[in-house]
């Protein structure tokens, strides 16, 4: 968790000492940290965790987990290798309980304009290979 | 009264959502459990467009409603077409009363067709469409335009495409209005490509039918007038049909309904029966006008009358004119057969490809493994031309995926081999020219649900968990490939079909749609459906 996450999310808990509440909104399935958990109809609060290495490393980021309690649809987006982008408008950091979405590449994807998200093959049709494979019953592409 | 519903959940975050309705239609109303939220607006008086949003349930509905006694006015003109047929009045208020009729049919589907509503397109973009209904008062007007329709136009030649057209339009508009029917799925491309499918049958069965008319009833300065009339309008026709399946290529790909494959047998093979009669009606009809009896053993007897005409008229060589003018009126069909000539071509030619192209990798599996040279992500079972079977992926797929997820991978196409999918694809194509492309012929094979079944014989054999880390590494990394490519290149291929150009651009995208690959591509779910659906099975 890079630094500017934590300082905006990070809550130094009286119990849990520093630690992050994790939430799922229920439109794609879009994780999102925040202090305490959202109550809004929207979200599905999962639970509080601890924010691990966060004194061991100056300024550095701490480390997170997913709870295990998370939803399996929500966690299957992410794992080892994955990317993982943090993003929040400023009202969500300005809010009395700020909160950041966690995304991986393609939610982040699907969040840009059409222009950027636009999923586009390999293949532009003209050879035969490529275009004989692309006619058989396949494991991918999704559109 | 509402005109037309469309129902989904939201597939943006809600804040984003609202901001993003808020800058377009105002402020909403809210309900008092602070939950739902209603946007409304107006157009020419005429519609008022109500969007309603649970974010507690991330449920949306669209409304189009209206204030014209819409019921009223169906009922009316509806019952005076039956009234002129009875006491056979003037065909000039007949032809009113089809228009007015046509005019109430279309008029739910006015704010879709102009995109009249601020925010209607953009709501769409922010949902995925499990839902659409049109009204089902739009039937009686339409009972009354098919009606006047078979009473003006259903005589002699004309009887059986006109009624064939009739029954089918109305099957497609019941379709389309009765609630319990009308879940989209991703699949619906295959119902609008049969119908595009079929249109170069009409079109070529109608010209057909005109062109012997004109020839046996018109005077000869009428039938030269009209018959060069009929040309042109048939070219202009070809063209329209053409640009028509270029924006549906266009909105086919921009979809986001849900990917339900279609379970009950007999639905599916009610829709494709339905299709392949049609054709086959069609077809028939057109053979008919081109021989005496329903084989090639005599004159055709719509060239005899066409070539006297020709002749009378003192032109040289009316024989080659007579069936020059029946080639120019049959170029949709021609159309057809040629692509449907150059699929098999292609197909063959790939297959004999795929056999030489290709490298065997080493490793044990009851299936021979293929290697393609390519960096596209992608796996495919086959049976080659000779009944050998083998699973194919591509070099960028093996390099991406580690053993575990090499394995789930070729256990789904292994279950394609087993259930013998590459041949149905094949006998599709086969059969593509008398059912008017090969993506109608796959209704009934209704791909959706063999992928899903596919999928779950992944997960029995290498572990659901395997199954999906697999398919969300190859959306990430296609998510890169995208990404890369939109941000570091801007050459138009990039962009879809748009790069051919001019008459090949748009034959390219006929092609694609009645023999290419539009239908499979969308017979996979998205990997968050596939995703949910490995995991509701694995629960149950």
């Amino acid at each position: 968790m890079p630094r500017e996450v934590l300082n905006s999310v990070g809550y130094d808990h009286e119990v849990h000492g520093p630690s992050i509440h994790w939430n799922y909104e229920r439109n794609g399935d879009y994780i999102i940290l925040s202090n305490y958990p959202l109550r809004e109809s929207n979200y599905v609060d999962i639970e509080r965790t601890k924010i691990y290495d966060i004194d061991t490393i100056d300024n550095g980021p701490g480390r997170i987990r997913i709870p295990g309690s998370m939803d399996d649809k929500v966690k299957s987006h992410f794992f080892e290798g994955t990317r993982v982008n943090y993003m929040a408008y400023t009202e969500m950091l300005e809010q009395d309980n700020p909160a950041v979405f966690v995304l991986s590449n393609p939610q982040l994807q699907q969040l840009l304009p059409r222009e950027a998200s636009e999923v586009i093959t390999e293949s532009d049709g003209s050879d035969d290979l490529d275009q004989s494979v692309f006619e058989l019953p396949a494991f991918l592409p999704s559109p | 009264m509402k005109l037309v519903s469309v129902a989904g959940t939201l597939n943006r975050p809600w804040k984003l959502v609202r901001s993003e309705l808020n800058q377009l239609l105002g402020s909403p109303s809210t309900s008092d459990s602070d939950s739902i939220y209603t946007w409304t607006t107006t157009i020419i008086r005429l519609y008022t467009l109500v969007i309603v949003i649970d974010k507690s349930t991330s449920d949306v509905t669209l409304n189009i409603r209206t204030s014209v006694p819409y019921t009223l006015i169906g009922i009316s003109a509806t019952l005076l077409i039956l009234v002129a047929r009875i006491l056979h009045l003037s065909q000039y208020f007949l032809l009113f009363m089809m228009v007015l009729c046509l005019g109430i049919v279309v008029f739910p589907l006015v704010p879709s067709l102009l995109n009249s509503f601020q925010g209607y397109f953009p709501v769409q973009g922010l949902m995925d469409t499990n839902e659409i209904q049109v009204t089902p008062v739009v039937l009686i007007p339409l009972v009354g335009w098919l009606t006047g329709l078979v009473y003006a136009a259903g005589t002699g030649p004309f009887r059986i495409p006109i009624l064939v057209m009739a029954v089918f339009m109305f099957a497609i508009f019941a379709y389309h209005t009765v609630p319990q029917m009308m879940e989209l799925r991703r699949q619906w491309p295959i119902g609008a490509v049969s119908v595009l499918a079929s249109l170069p049958l009409f079109l070529v069965a109608g010209g057909l039918a005109l062109l012997y008319e004109f020839a046996t009833r018109l005077p000869l300065n009428t039938f030269l007038f009209a018959t060069s009339a009929l040309v042109g309008g048939m070219i202009f026709l070809s063209i329209s049909y053409l640009k028509l399946t270029r924006q549906f290529v266009l909105v086919a790909q921009s979809q986001t309904a849900p990917n339900e494959p279609i379970e009950s047998l007999l639905a599916r093979i009610a829709w494709g029966g339905l299709l392949v009669l049609q054709n086959i009606c069609l077809l028939a009809f057109t053979l008919f006008f081109l021989s005496d009896r329903w084989v090639f053993d005599a004159w055709p007897t719509s060239v005899k009358p066409v070539r006297n005409q020709i002749a009378q008229a003192g032109l040289p060589l009316p024989s080659i004119l007579a069936w020059s003018l029946i080639l120019v009126v049959s170029i949709p069909l021609l159309m057809l057969f040629i692509l449907w000539t150059w699929h098999i071509y292609t197909t063959i030619r790939s297959q004999i490809a795929l056999s030489n192209d290709t490298t065997h990798l080493n490793i044990d599996t009851e299936t021979p493994i293929r290697i393609i040279d390519s960096s596209s992500l992608h796996a495919s079972a086959r049976t080659s031309l000779q009944g050998k079977q083998s699973i194919l992926i591509t070099k960028g797929l093996l390099e991406l995926l580690d053993d575990d997820e090499l394995q789930a991978v070729i256990a789904h196409e292994s279950y394609h081999l087993k259930n013998r999918d590459p041949l149905r694809s094949f006998l599709a194509s086969l059969l593509g020219l008398l059912v008017g492309g090969k993506s109608t012929g796959m209704i009934i094979f209704d791909f959706p649900r063999i992928e899903r079944q596919a999928d779950l014989y992944a997960a029995d054999q290498v572990g659901t968990q395997t199954v999906i880390r697999t398919l969300r590494r190859i959306e990430a990394q296609e998510t890169r490939y995208a990404a890369e490519k939109v941000f570091s290149d801007n050459s138009p291929e990039l962009m879809g079909s748009d790069h051919y150009l001019g008459v090949i651009g748009l034959a390219w995208d006929l092609y694609n749609t009645l023999f290419g690959n539009l239908i499979l591509a969308n017979a996979h779910s998205s990997v968050d459906e596939r995703v949910q659906y490995i995991l509701a099975s694995e629960r149950t």
